[in-house]
């Protein structure tokens, strides 16, 4: 049971006055060659509660780190800012580094003046570094803020889950069972083994390959850390890293597991035969069936659809009475410590490029259709017939980057299909020695090892090869037989080829069902709908989220040597935390004010359970209580913080005072010129990134904000913003599916389009408002809205800007009056406003008294103890029990 | 359309379903000019893949035969609409071959029915009537055999030949049952009965008026679907037990028989032993509730498995 424990090294130096260091990092020329590092340090050095500033060529280098830990002790720092690149990149790096030199970790802020800087303004040098001096300002506004957390720590269950029997999820599961843990492996087929079983021989080694996996299979079948829950899919996932709890439906198979020997005499009898997905449906399987002969379990499976209940099978099974018709779905509960997801992909029904016939010309077919019609324990028991006539083919034409890198389906490589097709051409070679073969191809991508070698061979053996995607092909409806027209890119000229038999490579797409079990798992799938790895290359094996990992083709096209390393790969990956017995988690949570929660005063408001995706708030309306956030179930987005009417709730790490600061420190110089953006540090964030990893130049005069969700937007800093006089304002979050935090974004898009309405009244251009997507992949669309965003503010004019602010200013403060009721919002405007800080109101007294940095501990558990009937009411009080000593105090 | 994927081919004549694999190739076929809309095959269909089209009709005549449609998504190409359907309108094809797969793995019985022509006792002067007589044109004369044959696969088994023969025919009929005809219940001046029957059992007699001649009737029931007088049916459950299981199956009853003025209630249907879940689930739907269970044979029913299991579940919904 998950218990959360506070973990003591916080340091004492909370009460004391800020002592920033600020370090500019060159990143060797990266930074240095457009951002003039110097310039920073010197600019640093004036702002407010820096003591030090400096620069050095390799920040993250030891010797950059050691610099930061020897001016901590030598200068006293309580705060540390580092100039450099991303959080994605480094943020670990640095808290680690201040922890060792003994300060608590959060009192740290990167400030990213490379991707979103250096490497996207490399034509306007002196802009770059202006802008540079003005992102370190945030920083240190920020971290003046911020305030020392102690990182959550859970206990870790030792149990592993795995979805999707493909080799990738094998090669996890024999690898976690190895260590003796035990490993749940869910496949939503009757059988593991996955596409790698559908296929005859397998490049560059033409093993054959079902022969080296069904080995595994049955490894795995007989292996005692490992239970199969074949037939069944993951319903729900609740909780987090070390406490996953998963919902698993088992489909009914109406044939029992203990009983079914696998010995097929139901089959032979059973009257209905519908088409075999394992075959591709080339050939029929009846109505009760197992998939393929070596199929893990080996157990049968009535299909419903196609059952008509005559029974004939029961009287097969005879004594042995497998055959159960009263089998009914079953949840299956499982507690689970690390999930792997290795769900693979489907292939694209090549139907929608009409020009190819797919569906319509008998004589199309895919390849993967080849593959089964070429292989021994095919349909055709191998013998290599076109579906028209049920003839040998003598010429066939194989077609490559079929919906593949090609802009009108799928953009992307589909990376393994160069080798298959070359790999199929190559065994019907062997098979047929006369048929002739030619490959259409764009280019031929042979990256891995002795794949080139592998390509050569195939040239040898007289495959003929012709660079240029077909435009059309016809066929003779006499003879079947098809012309695949091409412009041959090499001789510039046009190709008419008849041949009898053609196989499209057709693209791979994410598996059937990706974007859901995404959904389900809280885990972003890219814009194809493949799962999304945390880091493409260095943690490409994790997610987003904590304690779930990524193996084989779930995360992109990848051969069977790249997903079976993968699969050893994640589970190396998922180990780490199921041997750790522990973990620790961030505590970047939120936390509601009780006194300032309307419900401690009876009120009846539930806005913030609504927001929250994760049912995270104990919320008693009209009890008198105020809400509550189970700290263990808060994933830290921050919504609730913005939707909170009362601005009662806050979050660690990104709360109001420390935003407010950023927002001002940003938009202090000419605030006119200026695009300021609000972007989650997810999906938005890292497309900005990418934007800098891809060198897209947009305009210097664009500053960020970075939020976990873009759910933690309120909408008084937009407000803010405009009062301070920014030109434009972009709110930024994940593509509606791709939200870490399911529902977050959502929630702001409601949000800002309510908000955009009020300021179109007040006054404000619409232009300068907007609410966008951006995925972590769409660099050149996050360098195309800053470039929009700036003509908006050229368009307009400064002055045109300034009158609309200043028309707009007095109904702004108005509405923002509330935003000073947080205690430390009022305090940080005083200062600000250089506003006496004497007759304080009492709130902001009390933020005063507390210290602004003094540390926060989770408020005890005072609203809801155990034997309160209120608990009894409340949906989530069994998480609260079992929260009890993380709640410190409560129940 | 992907590989194994079924194909719809409708025209007025015919709907095709087409399912082609590599190594089987599945075809139903439903003759759209046989088809009278009788409601069997919807009952029977264990997929519920067929649907009744009804028929239109004007002033008291059909002007649009009913017909049905076919779900190509649901057909599974069993085949058992082919052997149950009165009129021979559906033919299932294995690769090219006429076939029913349930027969085939005896699932499904063949229903024994048969037409028989003796040549001896024939009165060779009424050839050309009883040819002409046949409401399906189904009897044809052999020039070589010198006889009359009948084409088995297309006869409707109505009994006219029997008549018109004089006996020489002799006709077996697959169901057995009642058909009433009441004329004061029928709406003034409608014949719309009579337009649909295949065997011209309702017919027009010479007085003008409608009439019916219940040998003739093969209890298909069409003229229930186009009589302007619709049955009003609830459904209800009925319970049985097949293979230690329970099961419950929704079932249509009408509620308003008095009203109607033609009936058609089937029995019993004479079939090919056979041991077969779906058997039973057809027949449960096909012959008529309460009329149907009272009278079905029991003694012949004890030493017939499926009906008994049959009389099983009726039992039960008897009880209620
Ligand atoms: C025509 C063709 C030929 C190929 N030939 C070669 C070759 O010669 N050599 C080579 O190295 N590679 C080849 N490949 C690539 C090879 O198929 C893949 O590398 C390999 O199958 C990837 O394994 P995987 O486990 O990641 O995914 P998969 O094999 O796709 O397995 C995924 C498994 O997850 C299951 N699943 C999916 N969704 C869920 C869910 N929601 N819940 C539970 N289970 C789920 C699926 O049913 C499946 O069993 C070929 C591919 C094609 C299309
Ligand atoms: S009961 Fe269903 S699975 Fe069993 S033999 Fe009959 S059709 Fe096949
Ligand atoms: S939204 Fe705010 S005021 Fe409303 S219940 Fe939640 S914490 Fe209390
Ligand atoms: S073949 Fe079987 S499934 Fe298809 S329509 Fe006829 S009864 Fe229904």
């Amino acid at each position: 049971m998950a218990e959360i424990k506070e973990k003591g090294n916080g340091h004492g130096r909370e009460t004391e006055d800020l002592r920033i260091g600020v370090y500019v990092c060159h990143c060797g020329s990266n930074i240095a060659s457009v951002v003039t590092p110097s310039e920073v340090v010197e600019y640093a050095k004036t702002l407010p509660g820096v003591v030090i500033a400096k620069e050095h060529r390799y920040m993250c280098s030891d010797p950059g780190q050691a610099l930061i830990q020897q001016d901590i002790k030598e200068f006293g720092l309580n705060r540390v800012v580092v100039a450099a690149c991303s959080v994605a990149m480094h943020e670990p790096t640095f808290r680690a580094c201040i922890s060792d030199a003994g300060l608590n970790p959060f009192m740290f802020e990167m400030a990213n003046i490379r991707e979103h800087s250096s490497w996207v303004h490399s034509h306007e040098k002196a802009a770059a570094t202006h802008k540079a001096k003005e992102i370190v300002a945030s920083a240190v506004a920020k971290v003046s803020y911020v305030r020392p957390l102690d990182m959550f720590e859970v206990p870790v269950t030792r149990r592993a889950m795995i979805i999707g029997g493909g080799i990738a999820g094998i090669s996890a599961a024999l690898d976690l069972a190895d260590m003796k843990i035990d490993t749940y492996l869910v496949e939503k087929t009757p059988t593991i083994g996955g596409r790698m079983a559908q296929l005859d021989k397998t490049f560059p080694t033409m093993d054959c390959s079902i022969c080296i996996e069904a080995p595994k299979m049955v490894d795995v079948g007989k292996n005692p850390y490992i239970h199969l829950l074949t037939y069944s899919e993951v319903k729900e996932v609740s909780g987090y890293i070390g406490n996953f709890k998963v919902k698993v439906e088992r489909k009914p198979r109406y044939v029992s597991l203990d009983k079914c020997t696998g010995c097929g005499l139901c089959e032979e009898v059973c009257p209905i035969s519908v088409p075999n997905e394992f075959e591709e449906g080339l050939g029929p399987r009846k109505a009760i069936y197992v998939p393929m002969a070596q199929a893990v379990p080996s157990i049968y499976t009535i299909d419903m659809d196609a059952c008509i209940r005559c029974y004939k099978c029961v009287e097969a099974c005879g004594s042995l009475s497998a055959i159960d018709f009263a089998q009914e779905p079953e949840i299956v509960e499982l507690d689970i410590g690390a999930i792997i997801v290795a769900t693979g992909y489907d292939t694209w029904n090549p139907e929608a490029i009409e020009e190819y016939g797919f569906g319509v010309y008998e004589n199309v077919t895919t390849m993967m259709e080849i593959e089964r019609l070429h292989c021994a324990g095919g349909p055709t028991v191998g013998e290599f017939v076109r579906p028209s006539d049920g003839k040998v083919p003598e010429t066939l034409a194989l077609i490559q980057c079929v919906g593949s890198r090609d802009k009108r389906y799928h953009e992307y490589c589909s990376g393994f299909c160069c080798m298959y097709t070359i790999k199929n051409a190559m065994l019907l070679k062997w098979l047929y020695p006369e048929m002739d073969i030619t490959i259409f191809r764009i280019d031929i991508r042979t990256p891995g090892k002795t794949y080139e070698e592998f390509y050569e061979r195939a040239r040898e053996a007289g495959i003929h090869f012709i660079q240029g995607r077909p435009s059309e092909i016809i066929e003779d409806p006499a003879t079947k037989n098809l012309t695949v027209h091409a412009e041959n890119i090499a001789t510039g000229q046009h190709v008419a080829l008849e041949v009898e038999m053609v196989g499209l490579a057709n693209a791979a797409i994410p598996s059937d069902g990706a974007v859901d079990l995404g959904r389900v798992l809280t885990v972003p799938n890219d814009t194809h709908g493949w799962f999304l790895e945390s880091h493409p290359k260095l943690k490409p094996l994790d997610t987003p989220t904590e304690g779930i990992y990524l193996a084989g083709s779930a995360q992109g096209p990848k051969d069977i040597p790249a997903s079976v390393a993968q699969g050893s790969g994640a589970a190396g990956r998922a180990s780490r935390v199921l041997n750790a017995g522990t973990w620790e988690i961030d505590p970047i949570v939120a936390y509601v004010d009780p006194e300032r929660c309307i419900n401690s005063k009876g009120g009846k408001c539930t806005i913030c359970a609504q927001a929250c995706p994760y049912g995270a708030v104990i919320n008693l309306p009209g009890t008198g209580e105020a809400s509550r956030i189970v700290p263990a179930k808060c994933h830290g987005c921050g919504t609730c913080v913005a939707e909170c009417p009362q601005n009662a709730i806050t979050q660690h790490h990104f709360t109001d005072g420390q935003i407010v600061a950023q927002i001002h420190a940003l938009l202090a110089d000419e605030p006119e010129t200026k695009v300021l953006a609000f972007i989650c540090r997810w999906c938005s964030g890292m497309g900005a990134d990418n934007a800098g990893v891809s060198h897209f130049e947009y305009p210097a005069n664009t500053r960020n904000i970075l939020v976990m969700c873009a759910g933690r937007v309120d909408r008084d800093f937009v407000m803010e913003a405009f009062r301070l006089g920014a030109g434009a304002v972009l709110v930024s979050g994940c593509h509606p599916q791709d939200c870490h935090y399911i529902e977050g974004r959502n929630h702001a898009e409601d949000r800002m389009e309510k908000l955009a309405g009020q300021l179109e009244k007040l006054g404000i251009s619409p232009g300068r408002f907007r609410v966008e997507s951006v995925s972590a992949t769409e660099g050149a669309k996050w360098a195309r809205i800053m470039r929009d965003l700036n003509e908006v503010i050229q368009d307009l004019g400064v002055a045109a800007i300034e009158a609309e602010n200043e028309a707009a200013r007095p109904q702004l403060t108005k509405r923002l009056r509330r935003m000073r009721e947080v205690p430390e919002v009022d305090y940080l405007l005083r200062l600000v406003e250089s506003a006496p800080l004497r007759d304080l109101p009492s709130q902001t007294q009390r933020a005063f008294d507390a210290g602004i940095g003094k540390k926060v501990v989770q408020e005890p558990c005072a609203t809801v103890p155990a034997e309160a009937d209120a608990c009894k009411a409340c949906a989530i009080a069994e998480a609260c029990e079992t929260l009890g000593a993380a709640t410190k105090g409560g129940a | 359309m992907k590989r194994g994927e079924t194909v719809k081919t409708k025209t007025d004549a015919e709907i095709v379903l087409d399912r082609k694999m590599v190594t089987l190739h599945n075809r139903m076929v439903w003759d759209l000019e046989r088809c009278i809309g009788c409601q069997i095959g919807p009952l029977t269909c264990p997929k519920d893949a067929i649907t009744h089209v009804p028929g239109v009709v004007e002033n008291g005549h059909l002007v649009k035969r009913a017909s049905a449609d076919i779900d190509p998504e649901k057909c599974i190409f069993c085949g058992m609409c082919a052997v149950m359907c009165p009129t021979n309108a559906i033919t299932a094809w294995v690769d090219g071959k006429v076939e029913v797969p349930v027969q085939k793995f005896e699932a499904f019985p063949t229903l024994v029915e048969s037409t028989k022509f003796a040549g001896a006792l024939f009165d060779w002067e009424r050839r050309d009537f009883v040819i002409d007589n046949c409401p399906t044109n189904v009897i044809s004369f052999d020039e070589e055999k010198e006889t009359l044959v009948v084409d088995q696969q297309h006869c409707i088994r109505c009994r006219q030949c029997e008549v018109a023969s004089d006996g020489a025919f002799q006709v077996v009929q697959p169901w057995e049952g009642t058909v009433e005809l009441f004329r004061e219940k029928c709406v003034e001046g409608c014949t719309a009965c009579a337009d649909i029957c295949p065997t011209r059992a309702l017919h027009i007699a010479e007085n003008g008026e409608l009439a019916l001649a219940d040998y003739y009737c093969i209890k298909c029931g069409a003229c229930m679907q186009v009589c302007p007088i619709k049955a009003t049916t609830e459904t209800y459950d009925i319970t049985f037990e097949s293979h230690g299981v329970t099961y419950t199956r929704a079932h249509e009853r009408i509620t308003n028989r008095a009203e109607l003025p033609i009936v058609v209630d089937r029995w019993r249907v004479k079939h090919t032993p056979v041991e077969s879940g779906a058997w039973v689930q057809a027949l449960m739907r096909l012959a008529d509730d309460k009329a149907g269970m009272v009278e079905i044979d029991r003694k012949r029913a004890l030493r017939r498995k499926d009906l008994l299991k049959a009389l099983k579940g009726a039992s039960l919904f008897l009880e209620e």
